[in-house]
């Protein structure tokens, strides 16, 4: 994730409009922000920069919709895949929030290992770690927090790079 | 649940139809522990790594065989540990541990909590530590520990321990340096006890039982049970007697499949009363080598005539008996012939007061029986003995018999009709014996019968329910000429009891050595209620009497020959009147003396559980040879107020105005987990000597295991005698969900 | 009066094994009294019986009655228990039941041997008496 940061974002959207007051540009219809292996999909979203040049992105769906994120994890062939109702990304602390209906899962060679549901999961690109809090939209039964870890082959640690049986190793789209 | 699946097949035994087959639904999963997920709730969460993970307010960490809460939880997936503070919970192995907080490593399952409580799946029972230490396989070790083995909330009992070991996979629990505490009084105390946890069998200490008797004073004994095997186990009983001294008492069990017997033996060393060692030995034993030939011993012996005079052994048949029996035995079958060789002998214990004859020695005997049914109708038996009877005070001698019969069964839906004749041959060889010099004779005498009946039915009720009765009119003559026995040694013979089982055989005597002379012709006439949909017998009226067309001139020596017409007349009538009270009453009435010469009567009424009473009253007449008997006996069961049982047993003889035996007690069933049992007993042991003897038993439930228990005579002397506490039921590992 | 010579019993299945011995003298017994009192044939193999008769379980037992002035036993108590079963075709027509039948013996012990032979004597009579009643119950299917 260190990696993407360096790389430059692209978004295609159907339509873009630049707020000058509010010095952001919103995107609407099938945004697509790609930012390295970051692939986030909306149906709307406003980008803003700060005076550093750090960008922040507020991504919404509507409809019933969910925001879809999907990020490589560095140097190995595990996926962070989350979606949400509403996703905020802090491009200075590298901070992708999941917010409403938050579900955020790790993969390993398209097999789920973890999966965390909570009403809002911070994912930190840095560390790679999340933090997850409860709340009324969260999408368990008890509006708590809720991880499924899946076990570990005894200490295999990350899946290794190239170490995933998948017949295919799908391009990321 | 760890551990290999057993899933037993369906039994698949010869029988078919419907039995029930386990349903593989059923059968314990087996799994690997490491291929489970792990579910994690709380309210909020925060990855602190790449794999530990830190939930915070509410945490919950669910796995198939663990459940764990507490406030925070800490869980590292790479070590497979983790870390609880704060009111935690953990429920595993089907136990539940709470504690301020938990180290666990889920992937061994060992762990620690630190001033927890706890209580276990498997019986129930609970208590509270300084230190927990789980160890994994199903095993737990707490430190300064006070546990109850008792399945409710207030446990009576507790034992306070500096360390317990539990293994459930074993069923059995280890404590160090503990005390037992019953209502927070110390009862026993050591420096190791072991006891089950599951109620079945395991080594471990029985109730302790405290008693008073007239012979030996108080008295204190504490069985322990060693289950060595499933088919093998032990009890070591070790008594106090404050006047005797230290009695210990071994008893062995063994059961192999091709034999099995049990030894039971007590020593007491130098007892203080009488000055000498007194010991007792019983052992049998059964044991087939081939399918055919087998062999089993049968022996018992005590150190001196007076042993079961002066200890009491309760709990064992013994406590009365005069002559034990020393006996071996070799047995041998095939197909329709049957024979055995044996040696007999027995020990007389003589009572000064009341002197017995010592029955013979049989040895050696050898005996053969032979029986073919139904070969074209007819049925043959044939059997043949030969004994060398031998006897220190009577004539020694030896006989040989050999008796074929042989009958023509003819029976049909609504009679039967069966002549049976047989040859008896008799050969006496006697020994010299106080100047009479030794002498044989012999005897051959025919035995001819004929039993017929006829059976009538009709649809009619009983005390207003509908009833098929029936009515059995029965004949049954016997022939057997006068043969002169007089000059004929008596080994193993004896007038036999008159009742309706006599009163249709071959002959008065019971025993060889005397064969009634019979030209005489019983009736009977039976009428039974059955109840029309299973058959069972719900009430029964039968008489019977006997008519003589001779004389009986073959007597034993001392008894008079007798000319009488007519026998005693027989009567008995059985009613099991409701499905809670049944009665039973025989009359014997000799029409000569116009007098009753036996009558029993017999109610029982058991209206619900841990209450029964029954009431018999026993009389005999007394004649010349048989001394008159009156008794009125009484046991009853009945619950006296909440939680308190009164159990009794009266045998009060009327004509010796004396208490035979009287068993009196009282049981409280001190709620869910223990049971309290004063019992007193005072039975006659010799002409002008009597026992009392008194037991005061506490019986902690989930403690004490099962095994030979004292009080075990209670449930023989009292008809109908229920556990006042049934032990609880075993818990299991899938009891506690949360 | 009502009464009427017993009538051949019919049983709901044609063909019975009976689970004891044929050189015992309750197996004889029973295949004497199934075959010559009811409608049903006596076959020696399980597997073509409709139904099956099975012996569980046959038990004696001597518990003291009363004892003498002298502390002496006077009467044993003779108890015989049998326990039996009837299945067939998937059914079963009786289930697992205990039969238990009592008789009183006098004692002394001068003649412990004679009362030997006189207890097997009761034992034999309560056998009977126990093979009746499982016909009259096995009567009553």
């Amino acid at each position: 994730a260190r990696a993407d940061n360096a790389q430059p974002t692209t978004v295609d959207a159907d339509s873009l409009r630049y707020d000058d007051l509010k010095q952001t540009s919103i995107f609407t219809g099938n945004v697509v922000l790609t930012k390295g292996s970051l692939i986030l999909r909306a149906d709307r979203m406003e980008l803003r920069e700060d005076a550093e040049g750090y960008q922040f992105g507020v991504a919404t769906a509507n409809g019933g919709k969910l925001v879809n994120v999907r990020q490589r994890r560095e140097g190995t062939d595990e996926y962070i895949e989350g979606v949400a109702e509403r996703v905020e990304y802090d491009g200075r602390n590298e901070l992708i929030h999941f917010i409403s209906k938050a579900i955020v899962k790790r993969l390993a060679c398209e097999q789920m290992v973890d999966e965390v549901r909570g009403q809002r999961v911070t994912y930190n690109q840095r560390t790679e770690t999340y933090t997850a809090t409860g709340g009324p939209q969260a999408p368990t039964s008890n509006q708590r927090v809720r991880t499924i870890i899946q076990p570990r082959a005894q200490g295999a640690g990350n899946a290794p790079a190239s170490g995933c049986p998948a017949p295919a190793n799908k391009a990321a789209r | 649940q760890e551990g290999p699946s057993e899933s037993a097949p369906a039994a698949s035994g010869s029988v078919s139809g419907p039995g029930l087959r386990l349903s593989p639904g059923l059968r314990v999963q087996t799994y690997d522990p490491d291929q489970l997920p792990v579910f994690m709730e709380a309210d909020t969460l925060t990855g602190e790594s790449q794999d530990a993970v830190t939930l915070e307010g509410h945490a919950q960490v669910r796995r198939r065989d663990t459940v764990l809460k507490g406030d925070s939880i800490r869980y590292d997936q790479v070590e497979d540990e983790l870390e609880a503070l704060g009111n935690v919970r953990l429920v595993r192995d089907g136990n539940l541990l709470t504690g301020p907080s938990l180290k666990l490593n889920m992937a061994s399952g060992t762990g620690e909590l630190s001033d927890a409580r706890f209580s276990l799946g498997i019986n129930g029972g609970s208590g509270s530590a300084e230190k927990i230490v789980m160890l994994g396989q199903n095993r737990m070790r707490a430190e300064r520990v006070t546990y109850s083995g008792c399945p409710c909330d207030e446990p009576d009992w507790e034992l306070r321990a500096r360390r317990v070991d539990f293994d459930y996979n074993a069923g059995t629990a280890l404590g160090y340096g503990g005390v037992l505490y019953f209502k927070d009084v110390p009862i026993l105390a050591a420096p190791l006890m072991s006891f089950p946890l599951t109620k079945d069998r395991k080594s471990g200490f029985l109730s302790p039982t405290f008693g008073l008797t007239s012979k030996s004073g108080p008295e204190f004994s504490t069985p322990y049970y060693f289950n060595i095997a499933p088919n093998r186990d032990a009890t070591l009983t070790p008594k106090f007697m404050a006047r005797r001294g230290l009695q210990l008492t071994g008893e062995f069990r063994y059961l192999e499949p091709s034999f099995s017997g049990e030894t039971r033996a007590s020593y007491l060393p130098d007892d203080s009363v009488s000055g000498r060692d007194r010991y007792l030995i019983s052992s049998q034993h059964r044991q087939w080598l081939t399918p055919s030939l087998g062999f089993n011993w049968n022996f018992s012996k005590v150190s001196d005539d007076a042993y079961f005079r002066d200890l009491s052994v309760l709990g064992t048949g013994l406590a009365s008996t005069a002559t034990l029996e020393r006996s071996f035995t070799l047995n041998w079958n095939q197909g329709y012939w049957d024979a055995f060789g044996r040696v007999v002998t027995y020990q007389t214990l003589q009572d000064p007061l009341a002197p017995i004859v010592p029955p013979y020695g049989r040895e050696p005997q050898l005996h053969l029986t032979g029986q073919r049914y139904d070969w074209n109708g007819f049925d043959l038996r044939m059997e043949a003995d030969a004994t060398r009877f031998r006897s220190d005070t009577l004539v020694n001698g030896s006989r040989v018999y050999v008796h074929p019969s042989v009958s023509y069964p003819i029976i049909r839906p609504g009679g039967f009709f069966i002549p049976k004749v047989g040859i008896h041959a008799t050969r006496y060889d006697t020994d010299a014996y106080k100047g009479a010099s030794s002498y044989d004779a012999s005897r051959t005498v025919p035995i001819m019968s004929v039993d017929t009946g006829l059976i009538f039915e009709r649809d009619s009720s009983l005390l207003g329910q509908a009833a098929r009765q029936t009515l059995e009119p029965r004949l049954y003559y016997l022939r057997v000429p006068y043969r002169n026995q007089s000059n004929l040694p008596v080994y193993d013979t004896a007038l036999a009891d008159f009742n309706f089982a006599q009163i249709f055989s071959e002959n008065l005597y019971s025993g060889w050595d005397r064969i009634a002379e019979a030209n005489q012709l019983t009736a009977a006439l039976t009428s039974r209620w059955l109840d029309p949909k299973t058959g069972v017998e719900r009430a029964r009226v039968t008489g019977a009497q006997r008519l003589y067309f001779s004389d009986q001139r073959v007597t034993l020596p001392g008894e008079a020959p007798s000319s009488d017409g007519r026998s005693d007349f027989l009567a008995s009538v059985y009613g099991a009147l409701t499905s809670t009270l049944s009665g039973e009453t025989t009359v014997q009435y000799n029409p000569k003396i116009e007098r009753i010469t036996r009558s029993t009567i017999g109610v029982r009424w058991s209206p619900q559980r841990l209450s029964t009473v029954s009431l018999a009253y026993r009389y005999k007449r007394e004649t010349v040879s048989v001394p008159g008997q009156e008794l009125v006996d009484v046991a009853f069961q009945w619950p006296l107020a909440e939680r308190w049982f009164g159990i009794g047993r009266i045998n009060y003889s009327l004509l010796e105005n004396r208490i035979a035996e009287a068993v009196a007690g009282i049981e409280y069933n001190g709620g869910c987990c223990w049971a309290f049992r004063v019992v007193g007993q005072r039975y006659a042991v010799a002409k002008e000597n009597a026992t009392t003897a008194m037991f005061f038993q506490l019986e902690l439930t989930g403690f004490g295991g099962i095994g030979a228990n004292p009080m075990t005579t209670l449930r023989r002397s009292i008809p109908g005698y229920q556990v006042v506490n049934p032990p609880p039921e075993a818990g299991t590992a899938f009891e506690r969900y949360e | 009066c009502g009464f009427a010579l017993r009538g051949t019993a019919n049983l709901p299945f044609s063909t019975l094994y009976i689970g004891a011995s044929d050189t015992s003298e309750m197996g004889a017994q029973l295949r004497r009294y199934v075959r010559n009192t009811t409608n049903t044939q006596v076959v020696e193999d399980p597997r073509q019986a409709q139904a099956q008769l099975q012996i569980l379980s046959e038990t004696r037992e001597r518990s003291i009655l009363t004892l003498d002035a002298a502390g002496r036993v006077r009467e044993y108590e003779l108890r015989y228990l049998l326990s039996f079963r009837v299945q067939g075709n998937g059914r079963e027509y009786i289930p697992d039941t205990t039969i238990a039948l009592k008789r009183d013996i006098t004692f002394a012990d001068a003649n412990t041997l004679a009362k030997d032979s006189e207890a097997n004597l009761l034992y034999r009579d309560m056998q009977n008496e126990a093979v009746q009643q499982v016909l009259r119950r096995m009567a009553a299917i």
